[in-house]
């Protein structure tokens, strides 16, 4: 008697406007019933005989309207199962699409995360990133130590080119020591002509002999002109050298230590990043990770929808039954009635024998696994 | 070669988040929503994997292995029953029906890929 005291109470709340309430009390009411039928079918028919045996005419007749009033809530109840099932299996379809796109997501994000941090051959970014910054400062300084070096020759050369230079004004006074030698000697020699004229025919050999002395004076005067030239014109390249050498030594090499730094500090930055960056990417592995469980908990937590759905149906098709012989109930003869309450369970009895409720879960907790 | 798993169940968000943990491990995943649909598919398409609800309408899943086992092509295809199904005697039915495994829901889609890299291994 208990699911018709819950479906008639679950008829005044219908009418009392509490149809939410009054749905799942009848439905597990119900459900309680037809699960644990087996063992109360007994006490049931018992209690259902005595109650009718103590019943007369009209009692009967009263309690066959109640039950037939039953009927319309019982039908009311399994549309609302019905609807509940459904647009549970919706929602869960719509949370399934929006879990498995987000998981199509991730994959390309974790995709797009190791694109960035990826190279070429193996190994890490940020490894050949500290290689790249390490080749680099050592062909820096090399270029430096390359560059201090000629810095150093080119004042050294200007050093011997100074001395060279220095050297110049020695060697012209020499040639002009040799001027003045061959100004004397031609002189000397004028002379000596002048005394061979005087001597006559006595000194007519030696007149030639004085004339060829000139001619020395003069062609080594010839010669002492023309090395002068040269050694001007020595003189000239060696003040266009010693401009050109003291530019080059002057130069200012001090921005090429400042520009070393720069990098090195430029670079020193680069390798910091790309560590940092190898760290962050192993963060975002691991929160990938969890995403994945997270996500693996998601999809068993959404299988309520299937596990309650097949519930429903059961409690569904237990009311069916129950409304189906309510709604056949015509006899009022006391005995009757009985019977056919008899029958009805006995009817949901060999029902529960043949179908069991298929859902043996009753937490979302995984379930055993078991391979043959 | 991408291996092929067949996902049978009436449920179609159960098909869905099987099919999506398949897919996120490179399986090519065809499904049918009943035993009948997935027989009919498995006499034309081999299968190297096939997972299989049991309470379904037209064709329950220990037929469909039944019916499959009597096909050449899959008389050794691992077949694992994913079930609400719990009790031993209906593991036991499984087990002389040919299936390779039984896994009562919900799944763990971890466990799910543990299993079936093992039955394909």
């Amino acid at each position: 008697m208990s699911i018709l005291l819950a479906t008639i109470a679950g008829i005044l709340l219908v009418y009392f406007g509490l149809g939410y309430i009054a749905v799942p009390l009848v439905a597990i009411a119900s459900w309680w019933f037809s699960r644990d039928l087996s063992e109360q079918a007994s006490a049931a028919e018992d209690s259902a005989r005595e109650d009718f045996e103590r019943q007369k005419g009209p009692d009967n007749r009263h309690l066959q309207s109640l039950a037939h009033e039953v009927v319309p809530a019982l039908e009311a109840c399994e549309k609302s199962i019905k609807d509940i099932h459904s647009t549970q299996e919706d929602a869960i379809t719509t949370l399934g699409q929006a879990f498995e796109r987000l998981q199509v997501l991730m994959n390309r994000q974790g995709d797009c995360l190791k694109a960035l941090t990826a190279k070429e051959g193996s190994g890490e970014y940020s490894i050949s990133m500290q290689d790249f910054a390490v080749n680099t400062g050592v062909q820096l300084d090399r270029f430096i130590k390359t560059t201090v070096d000629m810095s150093a020759s080119s004042m050294d050369l200007l050093e011997k080119v100074n001395k060279i230079y220095e050297a110049m004004p020695v060697v012209m006074k020499a040639l002009k020591d040799i001027d003045g030698i061959a100004s004397q000697t031609n002189l000397l020699a004028l002379n000596a002509a002048i005394e061979a004229a005087r001597a006559g025919e006595a000194g007519r050999g030696f007149a030639v002999v004085a004339d060829e002395v000139r001619a020395l004076s003069s062609r080594s005067a010839q010669f002492s002109e023309g090395i002068q030239k040269q050694l001007s014109s020595i003189r000239e390249q060696i003040e266009t050298l010693t401009e050109d050498v003291g530019k080059v030594a002057s130069q200012d090499i001090s921005y090429v230590m400042d520009s070393k730094k720069e990098i090195q500090g430029a670079l020193a930055a680069i390798v910091n990043k790309t560590e940092a960056d190898a760290k962050t990417n192993k963060e975002v592995e691991s929160i990938a990770k969890s995403l994945e469980e997270a996500l693996h908990q998601a999809i068993r937590g959404m299988q309520f929808g299937d596990i309650n759905g097949q519930n429903l149906l059961f409690i569904k098709d237990t009311l069916a039954l129950v409304h189906k012989h309510l709604a056949e109930l015509g006899q009022t003869e006391p005995q009757a009635l009985a019977d056919q309450f008899h029958q009805l369970l006995e009817q949901i009895r060999r029902r529960q024998d043949g179908r069991r409720n298929p859902v043996s879960s009753s937490s979302m907790s995984s379930g055993d696994v078991e391979l043959f | 070669m991408t291996k092929q798993v067949l996902i049978v169940d009436d449920s179609p968000s159960i098909r869905q988040m099987v099919e999506a943990t398949l897919k996120s491990a490179s399986y090519g995943v065809t499904v049918a929503k009943d035993g009948q649909e997935a027989f009919d598919i498995c006499k034309t398409k081999r299968f190297d994997f096939v997972l299989t609800d049991q309470n379904m309408p037209r064709m329950d899943g220990l037929t469909l292995i039944k019916s499959l086992r009597t096909l050449s092509a899959f008389a050794t295809t691992p077949i694992v029953v994913l079930t609400t199904e719990a009790s031993d005697e209906m593991k036991a039915q499984g087990r002389a029906a040919g299936a390779t495994g039984w896994m009562v829901k919900p799944f763990d889609p971890r466990k799910l890929l543990e299993i079936a890299a093992k039955v394909m291994g």
